[in-house]
């Protein structure tokens, strides 16, 4: 089944789509950022911690706060497991903020994995746990609200799912699933398909000269962001023109 | 299971056992009421150990001298202890020791004051587990190990903590510490 898109030109294109892929090349030019260097350990404080002997668990509370390199996880609690073991797991909760040199993200629950030290991923949850990119330029900041967003520290992929909402700076998308690199900049929306449609929002660039000429092989289309204003909100002001996707289900 | 903490704690209520055992078995001579402070008895490079039922080896304290100090009857005795040593010996293969420049125990107090270079070390395994402050302070009626006035360091693992105060519930066999600011650091190469 074909994506349609319109823009307000008038210009409309048929994308065909593999499934519920649509995926989207946000800044052509800004090259894939390089993997934040980790220094192998990390820090960690909180006001108060308290453990069982018995069990290689700590609960920290108060101003909790672990860091590695340029990476950070703040909260106001926090457990964690196999506490001594190279490979520890850890819970935060309690507004929650995840920074690194490349991402920012807030939510009332979060989990890490240390693996030999060094944290690998970060899956938040909340309603909604909240993804901003960092380092981009003010006018395409990419955002993204979702229930659940997966961070993976080494690849730089953020996979955000359960009621999804995501911009690139000018054009909005909703779906289930949206995975977005944040090192190459590249988003997919409902891969592998989904029972929900993609709906989305997509603004002409100010510059008509920069209007994609879209669509790579199996539906692939490619968007110059331009700004946005709304801090990640719907304008309703701005809903022309659309983009419309009634692919179901993977359906083609 | 962790035995590293439980050893702490095992190590820690060994102490308490151990002061217990030391306190109960010294005969405390009577106070005059008339009778002004004077020395009770006191041990010199003293070795006391305390064994298991089998025989092995529990608790050991050492100490180079022990001294114990009679006041007027409203002040009871104290005991004081320099260059203080007590190995623990688990049943397993861990063992910890305790160290302290100076011990005291104040008069009519079951409270043991540690001080000068305290240090609970792991002497099985890899070692790597240590608590190290200036004071620490163990109650032996609540069975609570207390920092008091100095910072503690830590290490247990490869996690390195300094703490600006610790107590441990030896009975609960539960930790709190409070602001603590610690760090996980790689295996160091052996």
């Amino acid at each position: 089944m074909a994506d349609l898109i319109r823009n307000r030109r008038g210009k409309r294109r048929a994308i065909g789509a593999l499934g519920t892929v649509l995926l989207l090349v946000a800044t052509a030019g800004s090259g894939a950022a390089k993997a934040p260097p980790l220094d192998g350990g990390f820090a960690w404080s909180a006001d108060v911690v308290s453990s069982d002997f018995r069990n290689d668990t700590l609960d920290l509370s108060g101003n909790v706060r672990a860091a590695q390199g340029p990476m950070s996880i703040e909260a106001q609690s926090a457990r964690a497991r196999n506490f001594r073991a190279p490979n520890s797991h850890w819970t935060f909760e309690q507004a929650v903020r995840i920074r690194s040199a490349e991402a920012d993200l807030q939510s009332n629950i979060a989990t890490a994995d240390f693996l030999n030290g060094e944290l690998s991923d970060v899956r938040i949850e909340g309603s909604p746990a909240r993804f901003e990119q960092i380092g981009t330029e003010n006018n395409r900041q990419v955002r993204g609200r979702a229930g659940v967003i997966e961070y993976d520290i080494n690849t730089g992929v953020v996979k955000l799912t359960n009621q999804v909402w995501f911009s690139n700076g000018k054009d909005e998308f909703r779906g289930d699933v949206v995975i977005y690199n944040v090192r190459d900049e590249r988003v997919q929306i409902n891969p592998g398909g989904s029972s929900n449609r993609v709906r989305g929002i997509i603004r002409p660039n100010q510059d008509k000269s920069q209007t994609n000429s879209g669509g790579g092989a199996g539906g692939t289309a490619a968007l110059e962001p331009t700004y946005n204003e709304n801090d990640g909100q719907p304008d309703s002001e701005r809903v022309q023109p659309k983009l419309a996707t009634d692919s179901h289900g993977g359906g083609a | 299971m962790n035995w590293r903490w439980v050893s702490l704690a095992a190590a820690l209520a060994a102490i308490v056992i151990g002061y217990g055992a030391f306190m109960d078995n010294g005969s405390v001579p009577t106070a005059n009421h008339e009778m002004p402070e004077q020395p009770g008895y006191y041990l010199k490079d003293a070795v006391v150990l305390r064994t298991r039922e089998d025989g092995s080896p529990g608790i050991e304290l050492i100490a180079r001298r022990i001294d114990q100090r009679l006041s007027h009857p409203e002040r009871g005795e104290a005991i004081t202890m320099e260059t203080v040593r007590v190995n623990y010996f688990g049943k397993d293969d861990w063992q910890w020791a305790l160290t302290a420049n100076t011990g005291l125990v104040p008069p009519n107090s079951r409270i043991v004051e540690l001080e000068g270079d305290v240090e609970l070390r792991s002497l099985a395994g890899d070692g790597n587990a240590f608590l190290r402050t200036n004071e620490l302070a163990i109650d032996t009626e609540k069975n609570i190990a207390y920092s008091t006035r100095s910072p503690v360091q830590m290490r247990f693992g490869q996690h390195s903590m300094t703490v600006k105060s610790l107590r441990a519930d030896l009975t609960s066999e539960k930790l709190r510490l409070e602001t603590v600011n610690g760090r996980f650091d790689p295996q160091p190469p052996r």
